[in-house]
């Protein structure tokens, strides 16, 4: 059964993961012809947590940004805003996502509201896994804009792939090891940008 | 500070860089006080890993001082805190401690350590852990042939040494003692067993010494250069020059009365030498990049092992090879294990038994430079020369 569940509601890993395929969603957009078909991009991941402890992580906004970088979610009425910043020059995003069902802790549907800029619905699953932790998976149906080239919109298809397939693995990294790795800042030699910087040891 | 950077084959340079600097909760920042050069470093420097990137800070054997340590060190999970002031010793592969594979102390295969696992998964299937100074197809972490370094996780990475024991005697705790006990313990040793070990470099070395305290009855260690032959038999083992045998597999055969070894253990891994024809071919594949790997030992090994014996592979290896020899392997009911070394979980051991007496690691030391000679370590250390078998550099 779908039920509306509005801001009460949940809205869960499907929003984050949002982010990361609504850039690829914004490079199609600059295809022009005709109108497209939906493209379907879906990732899973094992998490070494039980089903509650995965499904109030998603619950909280707070982490939504740390998955998916340049993503921040507000309350909307009902409903959740999603800003988005593309990396680049791409320009920033606006949508609104609607809770269609929400099974606690099992399955999540959300949807973005018709007309939006970025147009998908997703659903997540959370399964028991053997021998314990949660299987989470994410199915996204991404709908291109009005004269988008179907063949352009599945080409993005692996290249969002691999960003819904990173988000779930900055999930799994933060409820199991609490920090997401990074290289990020560290030093490199001549010829990087972070090298050759000032010392001070 | 100043580090060893890499530009390319056959060019590491010591540069000034900037600090490391806390980048997660269980970070820690490390004054080194000692590192190595490892076998495996050199085929970076060979130019044989992919994925390096000019400016790159080389290194994944070293120890050294606390200097900073992240909020997320106070210690938990049953785990001690790592706090400023404490003198350790660090395991290569970085390792989250917390999940499925570190539960079960596969260290190495850790799934929350590698910020690229996606390039490891496209190219592998699935990614093992972070390690230091390895290529960013390994993570792209910054190593600790360094004045300072960064240690993600440090609470799982970590090992506290004594005080009163010298650098040397516990250095090679963050890679080369474990991996050589890792390929030893995986073959099951028996009191009776033979045990051939391809290669006397330092792994090697470490490989020989393990399969002795491990109970193996004999151990034939097989090389070309006389240094490390003799270093060998200091460690007990029977050595076989394998540039004075017409057919080594016949000179195995006849060492064990036509058995064969009941393990044998590749430490030589992907830049093997060897003569024949084979061994030509290999040389040119991999000179033009048509072949990743030269698995001259992994063969021999494979033909040599007795049937139901162990096939151990410390040695490194990273792409495909050709020419692997699966019939032999599968008609003889071979068990070959392989794998980088979950080096966490035999350092705390691994220190009593060098407190004990019972291995002294330092003995394979023949160089000790200061970090700035890393360069001319490198290449000594490639071209084994000067009876080269192990750099130690002091920053």
């Amino acid at each position: 059964m779908v039920q509306c569940m509005g801001l009460t509601g949940r809205i869960g890993k499907g929003l984050a993961a949002a982010g990361a395929v609504a850039a690829g969603t914004m490079i199609a957009r600059r295809w022009v012809g005709a109108e497209g078909a939906p493209a379907r991009i879906d990732a899973v991941v094992t998490i070494r947590k039980p089903r509650a402890e995965v499904w109030a992580f998603l619950q909280d906004p707070g982490n939504h940004s740390a998955v998916v970088p340049g993503l921040t979610l507000s309350p909307a009425g009902e409903r959740w805003r999603a800003r988005f910043r593309p990396p680049g020059d791409l320009p920033e995003i606006e949508w609104e996502i609607e809770t269609l069902q929400a099974v606690e802790p099992e399955r999540l549907v959300l949807s973005s509201i018709p007309g939006s800029d970025f147009d998908a619905t997703a659903v997540t699953r959370l399964e028991e896994a053997p021998g314990g932790g949660t299987e989470l998976r994410v199915e996204f149906e991404i709908h291109p804009p009005q004269r988008t080239v179907a063949v352009a919109a599945r080409g993005l298809e692996p290249v969002t792939e691999r960003a819904l397939a990173q988000v779930l693995r900055r999930i799994k990294h933060l409820l199991e090891a609490g920090e997401i790795p990074t290289t990020d800042g560290q030093p490199a030699g001549a010829g990087r940008a972070n090298g050759a910087g000032a010392s001070t040891r | 500070m100043r580090a060893v950077t890499w530009h390319g084959r056959n060019d590491v340079r010591v540069e000034r860089v900037s600090d490391p600097s806390i980048l997660n909760p269980r970070d820690a920042i490390l004054k080194v006080t000692a590192t190595a050069i490892c076998g495996s470093d050199l085929h970076l420097y060979h130019g044989f890993i992919p994925t390096m990137r000019e400016g790159d800070i080389l290194g994944h054997e070293f120890m050294g001082e606390v200097v900073e340590a992240g909020p997320g060190l106070d210690g938990n999970g049953g785990r001690d805190g790592i706090h400023v002031g404490d003198r350790v010793v660090v395991g290569f592969p970085i390792a989250c401690g917390r999940c499925w594979h570190c539960e079960r102390e596969e260290y190495s295969l850790c799934d929350n350590s590698n910020p690229n696992a996606w390039m490891a998964e496209e190219l592998y299937g699935h990614s093992g852990a972070g390690l230091y100074g390895y290529s960013h197809l390994m993570g792209g972490y910054a190593g600790g042939q360094a004045e300072y370094v960064r240690v993600p996780f440090a609470d799982v990475g970590c090992l506290k040494v004594p005080a009163e024991v010298d650098d040397l005697a516990v250095l090679f705790l963050s890679d080369i003692l474990p991996t050589g006990w890792q390929a030893a313990e995986v073959c099951e040793i028996q009191p009776d067993d033979v045990v051939a070990v391809w290669g006397c470099g330092p792994v090697g070395q470490f490989v020989i010494r393990s399969a002795k305290l491990l109970g193996a009855g004999r151990v034939i260690a097989i090389d070309r250069f006389p240094e490390r032959l003799t270093l060998a038999r200091k460690g007990g083992a029977d050595t076989l020059d394998y540039e004075d045998e017409e057919s080594l597999l016949a000179a195995l055969r006849d060492e064990t009365a036509g058995r064969g070894p009941d393990a044998c253990i590749d430490a030589v891994g992907l830049e093997a030498h060897g003569h024949g024809v084979l061994a030509i071919y290999d040389r040119v594949k991999h000179a033009v990049r048509l072949e990743t790997d030269r698995p001259t030992a992994l063969r021999q090994a494979i033909q040599a092992c007795r049937k139901g014996g162990t096939v151990s592979i410390p040695g490194v290896y990273g792409g495909l090879v050709d020419k692997f020899p699966l019939g032999a392997a599968f008609s003889k009911g071979l068990r070959i294990r392989m794998g980088q070394t979950h080096v966490q979980r035999y350092m705390p051991a691994l220190l009593e038994t060098i407190l004990a007496g019972e291995i002294d690691p330092a003995e394979i030391v023949t160089h000790r430079l200061p970090l700035d000679e890393a360069p001319n370590g490198y290449a000594t250390f490639a071209e084994k020369e000067d009876g080269c078998v192990k750099v130690v550099l002091t920053p």
